[in-house]
């Protein structure tokens, strides 16, 4: 089913609360499935970089959280992003936990052009919060377990 | 000159001169009244008042001329000899005093004649004060014998003769006697729940000295007792701006304390809930932001704080300052005037779920929702060319700062 819209009216902090089922680590990154179960919303991204961008336009569509800075571009004005990201669907995901691991991002902020909440490891039963994307994205790539010799990631050397 | 001692009772009447200094000056001998300050006599009354005040006291011919002429005149000392029987030439002709020896020379000095019967407030007003510090004194009669001391006190010593520099000590001197008188009958008058009275006193003292927190502070304190909440919610907000007005600070602790008290005495009385609602409403439909007292902003602020995971607003707080080019001090009329304007420029300018407070004598607190920082940098740019552009002080200039509001939650992650 496609997305048409979503009654603004009835939107409560639950909307930016999604649960991120990480399915392949390959070619050092990340693809899966982000799913808000209040609002039955699903999409499947591919890549760290569809993950954050598909995610903002996502909350930038509901405005909520309010992001406390515009996007900044160099050159070219984007045109204020009024729309639902075009990979996500309304419908109900059956599967509950991913290949490689399971989070549950809650975005509760938006300042400083960057997002703060606070992130659930399933498997690892830890929950934590964090202030920026760079944050999360640390505690999600610890919590994967990229450095570990299998997946080929680079370290700083010693 | 005259030697009969019964001089001021020729007719067998009980006449005596009563002389009044706090408040105007006042000459009172029977149904004749004098009083100063009406143009061409000016220095006569300013002989009058020296010699009062130095009234134990001898006073030397070149002391006087020294007082009554800060610059030079020619011959001083004819000019005083003549403005002496002036002087008493005006005591017995407007007030029909039988005789005019009550400015007496003798050894090369001129003083007040103390042996003629009078009467002087000021000598009344300090003996009263010591006998009222009594320790054998019941409370009644305490508060009776204060009540005297401040009944004497009709204004400050002198008030049209303020600014000459015989004057200034002594006024500040009594001055701090009277508050002080004032002070501590209301906390007696207190235990007696006598708060009309000190309703009564207290305004009366801040009518002479406005910026004296104690008697605000009893002032409120006896609206609230006496059930009178929205009375003194309303001398609450009106000593929280006169301070900041007057002296740029905020009122004591005591004054901030009492705030409480009210709010929380407002309610003691149980009533329905349309009739609580329609005291919650606001009386008319307002546009514009909302003016507030600094407590109740950040009661407001720490509100949104709490609320803004679950609001997802994007809310920022503006401090707007005022300044003056080149370092300059403000004059204090003109600092008023220019933060009344800005006040009323800001209220109308912003939303209506707006929050505005003044913080300090020159800066004012902002609350802006639903609002990202580059529009709030346009919002406040726009505001402060208004305001700059209505000042009527050009050097005056006004300068904004910017911050997020930081959400409850990220008050602990931030401070790591």
């Amino acid at each position: 089913m496609v997305m048409s819209s979503i009654d603004k009216a009835s939107i409560t902090s639950n909307i930016s609360r999604f649960l991120i089922l990480i399915n392949e680590t390959d070619n050092y990154n990340i693809s899966g499935i982000l799913y808000n179960r209040y609002y039955e919303l699903t999409m499947h991204f591919k890549g760290i970089r569809e993950f954050f961008d598909s995610l903002d336009q996502f909350f930038d569509y509901v405005n909520f959280p309010q992001a406390s800075h515009e996007h900044r571009t160099f050159g070219i004005i984007r045109n204020k992003r009024k729309e639902v990201p075009k990979a996500m669907k309304k419908e109900k995901l059956t599967a509950e936990a991913g290949e490689k691991a399971t989070f549950t991002v809650h975005v509760q902020f938006r300042q400083n052009a960057s997002w703060q909440g606070t992130i659930e490891w399933m498997e690892g039963n830890k929950t934590q919060r964090f202030r920026s994307e760079l944050e999360m994205l640390k505690l999600m790539t610890n919590a994967i377990n990229f450095d570990s010799e299998s997946d080929g990631l680079a370290d700083w050397e010693e | 000159m005259h030697s009969n001692n019964n001089w001021y009772d020729p007719s067998g009447n009980n006449k005596i001169l009563k002389i009044v200094m706090l408040g105007d000056f006042v000459l009172q001998y029977g149904d004749l009244v004098s009083s100063g300050y009406k143009g061409r006599s000016k220095q006569v009354w300013n002989l009058l008042e020296y010699l009062l005040i130095y009234r134990n006291k001898e006073i030397s011919p070149d002391k006087l001329m020294d007082a009554l002429w800060e610059e030079n005149v020619d011959n001083p000392s004819n000019a005083l000899k003549n403005l002496v029987y002036r002087l008493r030439t005006m005591l017995s002709d407007t007030l029909s005093l039988p005789c005019d020896d009550f400015i007496v020379f003798k050894h090369g000095t001129y003083a007040w004649n103390k042996s003629i019967p009078y009467t002087l407030d000021i000598d009344q007003f300090e003996s009263t004060w010591k006998q009222a510090q009594i320790a054998e004194l019941d409370s009644d009669e305490r508060i009776n014998k204060y009540l005297e001391v401040l009944a004497l006190y009709k204004g400050d010593f002198l008030t049209h003769s303020s600014y000459k520099e015989w004057v200034v000590p002594l006024t500040v001197y009594y001055q701090r006697i009277y508050m002080e008188c004032v002070s501590l009958v209301c906390q007696l008058l207190f235990e007696k729940r006598e708060l009309q009275l000190i309703e009564e006193l207290c305004l009366k003292a801040i009518e002479i000295d406005p910026l004296i927190e104690k008697n605000h502070e009893n002032l409120i304190m006896s609206l609230i007792e006496s059930n009178n909440s929205h009375k003194a919610l309303a001398h609450y907000e009106y000593v929280t701006d006169l301070f900041y007005r007057e002296v740029g600070v905020k009122p004591s602790e005591a004054i901030t304390r009492l705030y409480k008290v009210i709010v929380n005495k407002a309610h003691t009385i149980e009533k329905k809930i349309d009739i609580v609602k329609s005291d919650l409403r606001e009386e008319e439909s307002k546009n514009g932001a909302v003016y507030c007292d600094y407590e109740v902003f950040k009661l407001i602020y720490r509100l949104d704080a709490r609320a803004a995971s679950r609001s997802g607003k994007s809310i920022f707080i503006a401090l707007l300052n005022v300044t003056k080019q080149n370092d300059g001090d403000f004059i204090q009329k003109e600092l008023n005037k220019s933060m009344d304007k800005m006040k009323d420029i800001i209220v109308s300018a912003l939303r209506k779920d707006d929050v505005l407070s003044r913080f300090s004598r020159t800066q004012f607190l902002l609350l802006l929702s639903n609002i990202n920082f580059e529009n709030t940098e346009v919002v406040l740019k726009k505001l402060i060319d208004r305001i700059n552009r209505s000042f009527a002080y050009k050097e005056i200039v006004v300068t904004a700062d910017l911050q997020p509001l930081e959400p409850v939650e990220l008050m602990a992650i931030n401070q790591k």
